[in-house]
């Protein structure tokens, strides 16, 4: 089983961007420190958001003496879904240990950031597994549109995110009374936390299932 | 049993077609696959690398097909290859690690010993490395494990004569025990004059011709004559260079009596055959 050892190869391919995501992180905090009146979620979103534009770095990053390595087909795919299923986690680690000094620092009543993490895990999760799916069903090789695919599921998750976060507590100062919806979530939200959480993960080894069946059908 | 067998290869793209190239190169032989840019070399050789899926034909390794056992398959290849095809921040650690990693045959010793020789740097970032110093990394990587065949892309192109020869006289050595091959796609001909044993020749994705490199020097000649003597079995001969004073052109052996006895008749170089060839294809 070379899953591991092809998740680290990815994570070596990607060496250069992720230490890029380092100078990300440093800016993040600054933000957080500097801006006392933004959402508490806002550096565990921003940190995912990171995330997500690291993880399909691979696909544009593929030197051939990579391709020429043996191995089977599956390992090679599940490797990738590893390898961006760990990018998601540790940077929602990072966004998390954040969100809990921003929280600790201030005098803030919000959810507890263990069960936001896990809910915007679990929806990252998800948007990473179809991205990649997408990367390996057509097969693109046009660079714009690679990063095109790369780039709309991070922004989309954080500006989307962001937006949504910043309306209810709007809507909450004002004294509205919010949509049902958003009641009934804040009513169940470690149970939907938690749901959301084992999609993600379900997406991610669906996806990884389609995938490699598609590989192996492409190259054998 | 054969290295290497190749049959019946075809590959479409939108403004290229290989088109059924078949083979077979026997155990302990070295081919030189030859034709000009963009004739469908570095086609084939991903192809039979499985780099590439062949929309028709098969390719096997030791009687062994990539479908059978992707794994077995690609650990009997060592592909060197023109393009720059590593991540370019990894060092020779990583490399080392990488091989060690997915190559249960890895000799670290030898790939030491083989970057030491060829002074490779330890802790520079392969994108600052020479193309030279790539050629010489892959040839490590593969000579550093158990293989059954080289595929060579272009490998020995941006090697200085120095290390060209010492990596010539590596691929004799390789092939040396009767149980390893080596099929070598390349541009410098006086390479493969040294130590090719068949000759493939390709253009426009289809085989010209493939023969053992002795048969073909003896199948043709090279002839040069006066223009006079183009009226006499211009038939016969194979792609004619002329100028103002006379013509040199190819000719089957077999047909040099129908020539003119003015002409002059000598041994051709492989190099001198694949120019006439491509001449008369390109007629």
């Amino acid at each position: 089983m070379r899953i591991f050892q092809w998740c680290k190869l990815d994570a070596a391919v990607s060496r250069s961007v992720l230490k890029f995501m380092l100078l990300f992180a440093f800016i993040c905090a600054v933000i957080a420190v500097f801006t006392p009146d933004i959402q508490a979620a806002w550096p565990l979103l921003y940190m995912i958001f990171g995330g997500m534009m690291t993880v399909s770095t691979p696909f544009t990053a593929q030197p051939y003496f990579v391709e020429m390595l043996p191995t089977k087909i599956y390992e090679r795919v599940f490797g990738r879904f590893l390898f961006g299923t760990g990018m998601i986690v540790l940077f929602a680690a990072a966004g998390f240990a954040m969100q809990t000094a921003y929280i600790a620092s201030g005098d803030l009543a919000v959810v507890p950031a263990l069960t936001q993490t896990a809910f915007f895990v679990g929806i990252a999760l998800f948007l990473t597994a179809v991205q990649y799916l997408l990367l390996y069903l057509f097969q693109i090789k046009n660079v714009q549109i690679i990063y095109l695919i790369r780039m709309i599921p991070g922004f989309a998750f954080f500006f989307g995110f962001n937006s949504l976060l910043s309306t209810i507590q709007e809507e909450m100062q004002k004294g509205n009374r919010l949509p049902g919806w958003i009641l009934w979530a804040v009513e169940h939200e470690t149970a939907l936390s938690v749901a959301i959480l084992l999609a993600g993960i379900a997406s991610v080894l669906l996806c990884a299932v389609v995938a490699s069946v598609y590989e192996h059908r492409r190259m054998v | 049993m054969n290295a290497i067998e190749v049959l019946g290869l075809r590959k479409t793209y939108s403004k290229f077609e290989l088109n059924d190239i078949s083979f077979t190169l026997p155990k302990g032989y070295i081919m030189g696959y030859v034709g000009q840019n963009g004739a469908g070399k570095t086609t084939t050789l991903r192809l039979i690398a499985h780099l590439l899926k062949a929309e028709s034909g098969s390719c096997s390794i030791d009687g062994l097909t990539y479908e059978k056992d992707p794994v077995r398959y690609r650990e009997m290849i060592g592909y060197v290859g023109d393009s720059d095809g590593f991540a370019p921040d990894f060092t020779l650690k990583n490399i080392r690690g990488i091989c060690r990693n997915f190559y249960p045959t890895f000799r670290e010793k030898q790939f030491c010993e083989l970057t030491g020789r060829w002074k490779l740097p330890e802790k520079k970032k392969i994108k600052e490395f020479s193309r030279g110093m790539k050629v010489k990394l892959q040839f490590a990587m593969a000579l550093a494990r158990e293989t059954s065949v080289l595929l060579l892309d272009e490998a020995t192109n941006g090697l200085d004569p120095v290390v060209r020869a010492e990596v010539l006289e590596l691929l004799q050595e390789y092939i040396s025990d009767g149980q390893h091959s080596i099929l070598f796609s390349t541009h410098i001909i006086s390479d493969l004059e040294q130590i090719a044993d068949y000759i493939f020749f390709i253009e426009n994705g289809r085989k010209i011709f493939c023969e053992t490199r002795e048969e073909l020097q003896e199948s043709y000649l090279l002839v040069k004559g006066g223009l006079d003597d183009l009226s006499t079995g211009q038939k016969f001969l194979i792609g004619v260079k002329q100028n103002d004073i006379g013509f040199e052109a190819l000719v089957k052996t077999d047909n040099a009596p129908f020539l003119s006895k003015s002409c002059v008749l000598e041994k051709p170089s492989i190099d001198q055959m694949i120019v006439h060839m491509i001449k008369e294809e390109e007629a």
